[in-house]
């Protein structure tokens, strides 16, 4: 699992790589906690790298999206593949996250 | 064409185990021609109910046993995981899911099975010989190529 940061257009970027599971999902959400807590209210998550996310994965995301939203923030997440995309939508992920197709999308979003 | 004699692996009481299990049924399927979308998808049902297994299904269990069997057949895969923990249905005594509510309602966690239920085409529970046993049926797209002849 790699996890890389990064700011664009002052939005903290977080690419994260590989597989996202439950043996890698607890350091990714110290990760992404650790970022929301620096401050700045949205968090970008670039996910094009990530290749297999199951629920313990999803969990992550669905910590962060509340933190962020819980201080009038907002979590993006850019790049899924179809195949983790697919786990999103199974889970009705797709309509409580901005999930975007790239990070100018995301990086657009309102 | 004659059907690849079925993989069988069991497991160590390690959530850690499961990505090298799963590089390895990718590895069976493919020799079998199963097509990358249904070998993820079961896998991913694996992944989910192993991890609980892991987690949850073997407390106080003096020598844990766990083992996943999978066989390739023309229309369809099935896959089945034993584990000699407490009984347990995931099936029936997991809640499922409100996949409408709100970003501020939505839970954590509770995702697992029903992943499984939704990736599956079919999911059977039973309890024998003293194992909790879940078989999973997941359909194939595109029946296998016949030889000719």
């Amino acid at each position: 699992m790699d996890v890389r940061d990064e700011t664009m257009d002052g939005v903290t970027v977080v690419s994260l790589a590989g597989r996202l599971d439950r043996n890698t999902a607890g350091d990714v959400q110290s990760h992404l906690v650790d970022r929301i807590a620096d401050g700045g209210s949205r968090l970008l998550v670039d996910g094009s790298g990530l290749d297999y996310v199951s629920s313990a994965g999803l969990r992550v995301f669905l910590i962060a999206a509340k933190k962020l939203d819980a201080v009038g923030g907002k979590l993006l997440i850019c790049g899924l593949n179809p195949d983790v995309y697919a786990v999103f939508e199974a889970t009705g992920f797709t309509k409580i996250l901005a999930i975007l197709p790239t990070r100018e999308d995301a990086l657009a979003a309102p | 064409m004659t059907q690849p004699a079925p993989f069988h692996a069991t497991l160590p009481r390690d959530t850690g185990a499961i990505p090298d299990l799963a590089d390895d049924i990718a590895e069976y399927c493919e020799s079998a021609g199963v097509a990358p979308a249904e070998v993820q998808a079961v896998n991913l049902a694996l992944d989910e109910l192993l991890t609980n297994v892991i987690d949850y299904g073997l407390d106080g269990v003096d020598q844990p046993r766990i083992a996943v069997g999978l066989r390739v057949e023309a229309d369809c895969l099935v896959a089945d995981v034993t584990d000699n923990g407490a009984a347990f249905d995931p099936f029936s005594e997991v809640a499922e899911p409100d996949l409408e509510a709100s970003l501020a309602d939505r839970p954590i966690g509770g995702l697992g099975v029903h992943l499984v239920i939704t990736m599956m085409d079919e999911v059977r529970y039973a309890y024998e010989d003293n194992l909790n046993r879940i078989t999973l049926i997941k359909k194939r797209a595109r029946a296998s190529t016949q030889s000719a002849g």
